[in-house]
């Protein structure tokens, strides 16, 4: 019962969060000393009076600040985000286009750093100071700092172009079309169309640019896992269980890691977000159709709706990855109340 | 147990490796860009790369093959210009049938030309000079324009031009009517389809990821070669680059000088060069209100002399060129274009300075876009220039900005020194008489029609001049005029470099189309 009040509380919270954050948005993207005619219409039209007003009142930037914000925000109230005024589509639209293709991506490299994160984490912890534990702090040192773009296009490369063992940039293979859209994610379309080589293909192109994008959180997963494991390998009750007769692996399943795991559910939940964040460099070199090349273009064009639409979708993100995260701290550790 | 992880494990690898081994579906051209297409609505397209979509799938009256050809017949067999030069008649090739089946008709063409004018879009420009147009018969179209205008053929062959097959775009929501900018729906139909009679039709267009063409079964002219034709969208040049080393794809068409340093000598592989379109210059500024020093004449001259051209086509890359005025080589009428190895003279650009009274020069801001323009990087440019005016004591503060800050002031006249760049609106030299005294650029330097009334009467002639030899001798005196006395220097007419599969043929640019797909063939 606790457990549900936190959750509707949290979603309660989250339409004022909307709100906010479209009104930072908005106030931000207004002050930046530029403006959308000229992003907008060509130089040509730009000296056109008549061309400009058209524009103005077509997007409702004739009127007052307050007044335009107002409308924009009603809209949003009835869940109508408006239309992109560079690509001229329902945001939306847009959102439901390019999101899936990075939460995809998003999901994967995030399953390569939890999984390897974790598993190189514990090596680590139990060989500790051996010559594996350095290997493996080493390498998370390395992956938390190489810079996203530079591995990007050392993975292509060598896997791509060197080696020939890993598909190419883009979501599919180019003699490969897209899956009849039911979720946006190609592999689980083409899974649910039945088309299998399709998702071995949509699978197989998530490989490098998922690698690419868990290096850093991986990193960070790894080394806060060996550290958390080995402070509580110090416990006494580790000691007690150790004692009884307990086999190391059992004592490290069954009683160490459990607890091991509290800050790194922390930094997982950081990890997905700052994946989002780093989404735009990877996505231009891999040319893959996701929402940070959107938001980077939105940006770039002054484009209002979709700047706010962008905003809003990553915000719900994080409340929802916090969300998680805090509703695992309770699975991981049950002396944690939700009130 | 081993033996079955093992097993995964292979089965994984195979799955991982295996990917691109579908059968080919009939003969496929895939080309790599990065393009800026917003919109496939032939009448409200405006972007670089939307008339490589829309040229394959559309025609129009009047056509051209290459940047430097003459113009031809497209979809109309002649044409008469009425002698007051304001009436246009095209008659229409008999028996072209759009991709729906429909037949084209004279009508078709008013609609499509009166659906542009009434959206308004940021091409409708294009056919502001036309008061009517009107369908006689079923083949014949005519024109009625408000002003002699001797770039008119030239328009028609736009996309605002095209013509649309108007009975399915009317079921889509398209129309023609005077409120057509609020009332037509059918922008999001268009986005991923089209109703023309071109070699191809447009299968599907994802944003940001690939426009799909098939082969129109009831294309009129020669069927092309290619029954399909892939343009996928990637954004960074390297991965282009790996993509064509890998035989991914036919065409790499958005490689930077470096690119094309690694793939030069790659077997299987070709370079092909042109000359695009798109001028950079510097625009100084006639106010001396805004441009202090810069004003004074003597002080631009002396700037034009001061430059090292020959250094700056270095980092513009192979192929890129001078002109001697804001006309593009290419362009009907351009002179040839300036030898950068006498175009500096240090000790007239010096003398020219003590004429103007700066003997020991001054300092002034130089405002730089943070902008890349046909792979070259305009505050690399900068820094060139910045060295070069220094040796005649002008000290330059470079100040870089955003294109979409930098816009606004160099709209507004507020400028001194700025580098920009300009690509034409259409392929005609009337596009440049923008660059004179009080037109549109002109005036972005503060440059007046009554600081040069001769030069700015000679364009208003030129505009409506249809007598092409009359016309060739006019453009040519405001060339020398300009490159005697001018409030920009142009500095490079870029080239465009881009890489294709040795074996295609027929992969040639043309700054209009970029590349014309129906014409490539293996």
């Amino acid at each position: 019962m606790g457990l549900l009040k936190f959750i509707v509380r949290r979603m309660f919270f989250l339409v004022f969060l909307i709100i906010g954050v479209s009104l930072i948005v908005f106030i931000i993207s207004h002050t930046v000393p530029s403006d959308p005619v000229l992003a907008n219409l060509s130089q040509r039209n730009m000296d056109n009076k008549e061309m400009v007003e058209a524009f103005r009142s077509k997007w409702g930037l004739d009127k007052p600040l307050a007044v335009q914000y107002a409308i924009y925000l009603g809209a949003l109230l009835k869940g109508d985000l408006g239309l992109s005024i560079r690509t001229q589509r329902p945001v939306s639209m847009d959102l439901a286009q390019y999101f899936p293709a990075t939460m995809e991506l998003a999901v994967f490299a995030m399953v390569i750093a939890v999984v390897f994160g974790i598993s190189f984490g514990v090596i680590a912890a139990i060989k500790r100071n051996t010559g594996v534990d350095r290997l493996i702090r080493g390498m998370s040192v390395l992956g938390a700092s190489v810079p996203s773009f530079w591995l990007a296009l050392m993975v292509l490369l060598l896997f791509y172009v060197v080696l020939g063992i890993a598909p190419g940039p883009g979501r599919l293979g180019p003699r490969f079309s897209a899956p009849h859209t039911v979720t946006g994610l190609f592999v689980l379309d083409s899974l649910l169309a039945g088309d299998l080589a399709t998702a071995q293909d949509a699978l197989s192109h998530l490989v490098l640019p998922g690698l690419v994008l868990a290096a850093f959180t991986m990193g960070l997963i790894t080394r806060t896992t060996r550290s958390s494991l080995l402070e509580i390998l110090s416990q006494d009750y580790i000691r007690t269980a150790r004692a009884k007769g307990l086999a190391e692996r059992e004592v490290i399943t069954r009683h160490a890691l459990g607890n091991a795991l509290i800050p790194v559910v922390t930094v997982i939940g950081l990890g997905f977000g700052n994946l989002l964040g780093g989404m735009v460099l990877v996505e231009t070199i891999f040319a893959w159709p996701g929402i940070g090349r959107y938001a980077y273009q939105a940006a770039s064009n002054l484009d209002f709706p979709a700047i706010i639409g962008v905003s809003i979708l990553i915000a719900i993100n994080y409340v929802i990855i916090n969300l998680v995260v805090d509703i695992l701290y309770g699975v991981l550790d049950p002396r944690v109340r939700y009130e | 147990m081993g033996i079955r992880r093992m097993s995964i494990v292979l089965a994984l690898a195979a799955a991982f490796t295996a990917a691109g081994a579908a059968s080919a579906q009939g003969r496929q051209l895939i080309v790599a860009l990065d393009p800026d297409y917003q919109t496939f609505d032939p009448a409200l397209a405006y972007e670089a790369y939307s008339l490589m979509v829309l040229h394959p799938t559309y025609d129009t009256l009047m056509q051209f093959e290459t940047n430097t050809e003459d113009i031809k017949y497209g979809a109309a067999e002649s044409y008469a210009i009425a002698p007051d030069g304001l009436t246009y008649t095209f008659k229409l090739r008999k028996g072209i049938k759009f991709a729906s089946g429909n037949p084209l008709t004279a009508n078709d063409v008013k609609w499509s030309v009166e659906r542009a004018i009434n959206l308004k879009g940021n091409g409708a420009f294009l056919a502001e000079g036309v008061s009517s147009v009107s369908a006689p018969d079923d083949y014949t179209v005519v024109f009625r324009l408000s002003a002699k205008d001797s770039s008119f053929l030239t328009k028609v062959t736009s996309n605002v031009y095209a013509i649309i097959d108007s009975k399915t775009a009317m079921a889509h929501g398209a129309t023609n009517a005077a409120d057509a900018a609020t009332s037509d729906k059918a922008k999001l139909w268009f986005d991923g389809h089209s109703a023309g009679s071109g070699p191809y039709i447009l299968e599907s267009y994802t944003p940001q990821v690939e426009v799909v063409l098939v082969r129109n079964k009831n294309y009129w002219g020669k069927a092309p070669y290619f029954d399909k034709v892939t343009l996928k969208s990637i954004k960074d040049p390297g991965t282009q680059l790996m993509m064509l080393q890998k035989k991914d794809i036919d065409v790499a068409f958005n490689l930077g000088p470096e690119q094309v340093k690694q793939v030069k000598g790659l077997k299987g592989i070709a370079v092909a060069k042109a000359q695009s379109m798109t001028l950079t210059f510097m625009l100084m500024n006639r106010d001396p209100a805004v441009g202090g020093p810069i004003a004074n004449p003597d002080v631009q001259k002396a700037i034009r002399l001061a430059l090292d051209y020959v250094g700056m086509q270095t980092i513009a890359g192979e192929g890129s060129i001078t002109p001697v005025a804001p006309f593009q080589v290419g362009f009907f009428g351009t002179v040839p274009p300036r030898d950068p190895k006498t175009a500096q003279n240090l000790a007239k650009a010096r003398e020219l300075m003590k004429k103007a009274g700066y003997p020991n020069g001054f300092k002034t801001t130089f405002e730089v876009p943070t902008q890349t323009v046909e792979g070259m990087d305009l505050p690399t440019l900068a820094q060139k220039i910045q060295s070069d005016l220094k040796q005649i004591n002008i000290d330059t503060d470079i100040k870089t900005s955003d294109i979409m800050v930098a816009l606004d002031p160099y709209r507004k006249g507020k400028q001194a020194l700025s580098l920009w760049y300009w690509g034409p609106d259409y392929p005609d030299p009337n596009n440049q008489l923008a660059f004179l005294p009080g037109n549109s650029v002109g005036l972005r330097a503060n440059w007046t029609a009554a600081m040069d009334p001769k030069l700015a009467a000679l364009g208003e002639k030129t505009a409506v001049e249809t007598n092409p030899k009359a016309r060739a001798a006019d453009l040519k005196s405001i060339q020398e005029m300009m490159d005697a006395d001018t409030a920009f220097a142009v500095l490079l007419q870029s080239a465009r470099q881009y890489a294709y599969a040795s074996d295609l043929e027929g992969a040639y640019y043309n700054d209009y189309y970029k590349l014309n797909l129906a014409a490539i063939s293996r």
